[in-house]
């Protein structure tokens, strides 16, 4: 009998471990992984919907949205979908017109998930807090970027839009090798 | 298909990818809203749908079954105008008149969300209508004096 | 008989009668239909209704509420019981210089008395007729409301139209002294502005007429290109799709529906050939002109005292030189057309400038005579100059030809944008001099630039009222360079009072046509002129307010509109804002100055607030001439900072309100306008308020950061330089 209770701790450690990181994923590997993340998040097509101020950004030079579209714009009468549907305009044969996703539009203004302009430690820091990402844990985030449609459409943006750097399988690697390591931030 | 437009059923034998727009104006014969540039940069085809922005533009006629669409022909109660149709007559506001139809729906859709919006809200819609004829100053006072008039202010 | 054939038999009366000819069409008329048609302008119902024949196109500039206005003046009828009509294409309405035409500011100059005296001729007559019948002198009668009054007797309008037809035409009818005006003068809404807010008012790309089809048009990269081949099975297998063909530089798609043949479009290969322009680039026409050394000789418009001796012998001497680029017009309606080709016959409804223009060239295309078109003019969405060009009526001719049934013709935005027909590209160097004293000694103005008016007598082709042989005379003079330019080098020999001056003119040849945009020459003109002039200003280290008014002549118009803005010049300014002046005098008639205050935030040029003071004459609707300043002023704006049209390897670079920026509501500066009653004639105010804004946010600029920005636009000039 004595002989079998070491292993009823086993489901307990694994249950641990599951929770808090997968001990596989050192806190080094995870902060290079978040390397890659940033990259990511940081690029145009993530960053644009993610901006430091109230505009969103458009093109590969992240600029503020043309036609003074904020988020003021939003609150008072024009949302996204007037003019971003969920394709892309060239689906109904608009060429040149507005690229369009399933729930086009900024992260709620209270919850803004700013990328632009954050260092690698804030960005980490912000991602992991439950206050600042909509009371989200790892795995819901984990969730997030690999099957929220307007993320994935980042990957096929259509017209002359670049594609984040890295594919989007490699993202999720890296993105999962982080949420592994239980969120390790860069220092 | 079949669409709701200003309170009426239309049926449209169209494509469902077909762009509101023509459907409204070749197959519903509304040609109040208007094509100004096809993609979304200008505002003159802005409609309602379920009483919210649209340029029709760029939005797929099969996106709207089911919904209520309004056109600038639907602003109007029976011959009577809007406030904000009324407060456009008021300050003279078009010119040529091509971008007013559009300007009146994002009008209409604004003061819907806020009912008495500031300067900074007015900016924030109305920008993204385009006038050549230069008639932004009249419509900012347009918008003024139809909040006036609905909010019941001397 | 019809009444356009009435109409059109008016185009052989004076407003004279011929006594001893029988029954007049005047009176035969009004015996058939109970209409009373004195004129080609005016007419009675028996029903009372007036009706008055616009025979300009509404562009937004008010000609609808000018006319109605001026009738309601004469005839004493509210404003709200004037029905206006858009004149169809008639010989009677070619009374701008032999054409039908609205532009250049000319319609409330041009209109202002004629259409008065329409009206005017009217009432007498109505008078006469009830004076008749009362046996009582028409002096005792009086008009109101639409009845012809003496004592208790009133007799209604409507009910007098036959007996007044048959009273003879005043000549000279009497006009109302200024004193009695009701509507004249004053503010009053704009009578078509109703549909435009219902939704109700029909443009070009509104018209419907039985058994339509619709074309889409298909254009090469290059301006000009015609296929070479077309694949279109794909596209004729679409529903609605009933043809595509190349014609005369582009490929038609012709459906039921304009959604179908955008479908259609989508679907068809075409491979294009070089184009008209190939390898024509705006860079390299700046590098030229640069490096063009020369004195304009071979256009020499002015030359008084010496201005090269003036210049040498001068105690300071300043040279610029300006640039602006090619402008589109970018109407809100795309250009359209719409044209029935019934054999021998052709119908045209669209929105254009100049009836007469398409009148000519599509007969031409159709193989008629003028005479056998017939032109209905809608409203416009928008004109700007650009309308007055028959190119997309040809095009629409050459579809409709082959078709049979109406076509509605509609260019895409980026048709509309590419098709060249552009404020051209300008190029001004100046050289001037200051006396000792600080006064100006000298300017010499070297311009280049297309050959606007060169172009534009091209354009307009047999519209023109003279034979073809003097036109072409005439074409050959300027295309020798034996006759200057006057169209390119409108506005420079200005106001001012300057002793010696030099103007000259290299044309620069392209075949890319240039044309008509609002405030044609002097929208380049004024901002060279009115930056040097600030610059020699700023060198004599004179307040540029006072330095202009020192050169205006003494109790001059223009003089007194500047001291009009002095109040919003010398106003109080916060830190951070740079205020500017430029000012104008419009086709020799119109006095505009401006004044505005301009900031910088995070690198944007912000234009915070423009004065206008404008000088006009008499305003005959005062709401009206504001909003045109309003108008103009934003519209110049959007030029003056952001737009540019430009040409890499002969294509052109900007498509749609993307890459060619309008000036929108959040960047709109206060506009307030001033108008000075001067007591004159009406003058015109569709364009005077747009040539000033360009140079006097460049002079705001240059208070605010001490650099001077000579090139247009704006905005693109601040951040490389």
């Amino acid at each position: 009998m004595k002989r079998w209770l070491p292993l009823l701790g086993l489901p307990l450690v694994l249950a641990t471990t599951l929770a808090a990181g997968d001990s596989s994923v050192t806190a080094e590997e995870g902060q290079k992984a978040f390397v890659t993340v940033a990259r990511v998040l940081q690029s145009p097509r993530c960053m644009n919907c993610h901006p430091a101020g109230d505009a969103p950004l458009q093109t590969d030079r992240s600029r503020p949205h043309t036609m003074n579209i904020r988020r003021a714009s939003v609150a008072a009468g024009l949302s996204c979908q007037a003019c971003h549907r969920e394709r892309n305009s060239e689906a109904i044969g608009v060429s040149g017109g507005p690229p369009g996703a399933p729930s086009w539009g900024l992260p709620p203004e209270e919850t803004p998930m700013v990328f632009q302009g954050r260092s690698l430690p804030a960005l980490c820091a912000q991602l992991k807090d439950p206050e600042q990402n909509g009371h989200r844990s790892l795995d819901d985030l984990l969730e997030h970027v690999g099957h929220d449609p307007l993320v994935l459409w980042g990957w096929q943006p259509g017209g002359n839009r670049s594609r984040p750097p890295v594919s989007h399988d490699a993202f999720v690697g890296a993105f999962r090798a982080w949420v592994r390591s239980g969120g390790a931030c860069p220092p | 298909m079949k669409l709701e437009i200003n309170g009426v059923s239309v049926e449209a034998a169209v494509p469902a990818e077909t762009p509101l727009l023509w459907v409204v104006r070749e197959e519903a014969g509304l040609t109040g809203t208007k094509y100004g540039c096809g993609r979304a940069l200008c505002g003159a085809c802005t409609v309602l749908v379920d009483g919210e922005a649209r340029r029709s533009c760029v939005v797929a006629a099969g996106d709207v079954a089911g919904k209520k669409v309004t056109t600038v022909e639907g602003l109007a109660d029976n011959g009577v105008l809007s406030a904000l149709q009324e407060a456009w007559l008021a300050e003279n506001v078009p010119q040529c008149g091509y971008c007013q139809s559009g300007q009146l729906m994002s009008a209409t859709a604004l003061l819907a969300k806020k009912r008495e919006p500031t300067d900074a809200d007015v900016d924030a819609v109305m920008s993204a209508n385009l006038c050549r004829c230069g008639t932004y100053p009249r419509i900012r006072a347009a918008i003024k004096r139809a909040v006036t008039a609905l909010v019941g202010k001397p | 008989m019809r009444r356009r054939e009435f109409l059109g038999g008016l185009g052989i009366l004076s407003l004279g009668f011929e006594i001893g000819c029988g029954p007049s069409p005047i009176v035969k008329h009004a015996r058939e239909s109970g209409t009373f048609a004195p004129n080609a302008w005016v007419s009675i119902r028996r029903d009372g209704g007036v009706v008055v024949e616009v025979d300009k196109v509404e562009l937004g500039q008010g000609v609808t509420t000018l006319y109605a206005t001026l009738v309601a003046e004469e005839l004493d009828v509210p404003i709200d019981a004037v029905e206006t009509h858009y004149a169809d294409s008639l010989p009677a309405y070619r009374t701008s210089s032999g054409m039908q035409l609205t532009g250049g500011s000319t319609s409330t100059r041009d209109g202002y008395l004629p259409i008065r005296k329409a009206a005017a001729a009217a009432r007498e007559m109505l008078v006469g007729a009830a004076a008749t019948t009362w046996g009582v002198p028409p002096a005792e009668c009086r008009t109101e409301g639409g009845f012809v009054i003496h004592g208790g007797d009133r007799l209604a309008y409507g009910a007098l139209t036959v007996s007044a037809a048959s009273r003879p035409v005043p000549s000279s009818p009497n006009l109302k002294p200024r004193s009695a005006f009701r509507l004249i003068g004053k503010h009053g809404r704009r009578v078509e502005a109703r549909a435009k807010v219902d939704g109700t008012a029909k443009f070009g790309i509104d018209v419907r007429v039985p058994n339509m089809v619709r074309a889409w048009v298909l254009h090469g990269p290059v301006f000009g290109a015609n296929a070479i081949s077309v694949r279109s099975d794909k596209a004729l297998a679409l529903p609605g799709v009933l043809d595509v063909f190349a014609f005369p530089g582009g490929v038609a798609v012709v459906a039921e529906k304009t959604w179908q043949a955008i479908a259609a479009a989508r679907v068809i290969e075409v491979t294009w050939d070089r184009g008209v322009v190939a390898g024509l680039d705006t860079e390299k026409l700046r590098a030229a002109a640069r490096a063009d050394t020369s004195r304009g000789d071979e256009q020499l418009q002015t030359t008084k005292g010496n201005a090269d001796k003036a210049i040498a012998n001068a105690a300071t001497k300043i040279e610029a030189f300006y640039e602006a680029p090619y402008l589109c017009h970018a109407s809100m309606e795309p250009l359209n057309c719409t044209v029935h080709v019934r054999g021998k016959k052709v119908e045209v409804w669209a929105p254009v400038q100049s009836p007469s223009v398409v009148q000519a060239a599509v007969a031409e295309v159709v193989g008629v005579s003028p005479e056998d078109v017939l032109v209905h003019t809608t409203l416009a969405g928008g004109g700007f100059g650009r309308r007055t060009h028959a190119d997309f009526a040809v095009q629409a001719a050459q579809i409709a030809k082959r078709v049979g049934r109406p076509v509605q013709m509609t260019w895409s935005r980026e048709s509309d944008m590419t098709q060249a027909q552009y404020r051209s590209i300008n190029f001004a160097r100046m050289r001037g001099a200051l006396r000792a004293d600080g006064n100006v000694a000298g300017i010499d103005v070297h311009l280049l630039g297309q050959p606007l008016l060169e172009e534009s007598i091209a354009a307009f082709g047999d519209a023109l009222p003279f034979p073809r042989a003097f036109v072409d005379t005439i074409r050959g003079l300027m295309a020798t360079n034996t006759l200057p330019d006057l169209g390119s080098l409108e506005g420079f020999d200005n106001t001012y009072e300057v002793e010696h001056r030099r103007i000259a003119f290299t044309p620069i040849r392209t075949k890319l046509p240039s044309y008509f945009w609002r405030a044609v020459g002097p929208s380049f003109t004024c901002f060279a002129l009115e930056s040097f002039i600030d610059e020699l200003a700023h060198a004599a280290r004179v307040d540029p307010f006072e330095f202009r008014r020192r050169l205006l002549p003494v109790g001059s118009r223009a003089r007194r509109v500047l001291d009009m803005i002095a109040p919003a010049w010398s106003a109080p300014k916060a830190p951070g804002v740079g205020r500017g002046i430029a000012r104008i005098t419009y086709a020799g008639e119109t006095e505009v100055a401006e004044v505005v205050d301009v900031e910088l935030v995070a690198g944007r040029i912000k234009v915070r607030r423009v004065h206008v003071v404008v000088d006009c004459g008499l305003a005959v609707n005062p709401d009206i001439v504001r909003a045109q300043m309003e108008g103009a002023v934003i519209f110049g704006l959007s030029a003056a900072l952001d737009q540019e049209i430009t040409l890499a390897n002969g294509v052109v670079q900007q498509r749609n309100f993307d890459t060619y920026p309008v000036l929108r509501m959040f960047e709109c500066p206060e506009i307030t306008v001033t108008i000075v009653d001067s007591g004159e004639a009406p003058t015109g105010v569709g364009e005077p308020g747009l040539p000033p804004i360009a140079p006097a946010v460049a002079n705001a600029l240059f208070a605010l950061t001490g650099r001077r920005l000579r090139r247009l636009p704006l905005q693109k000039e601040l951040d490389v330089s």
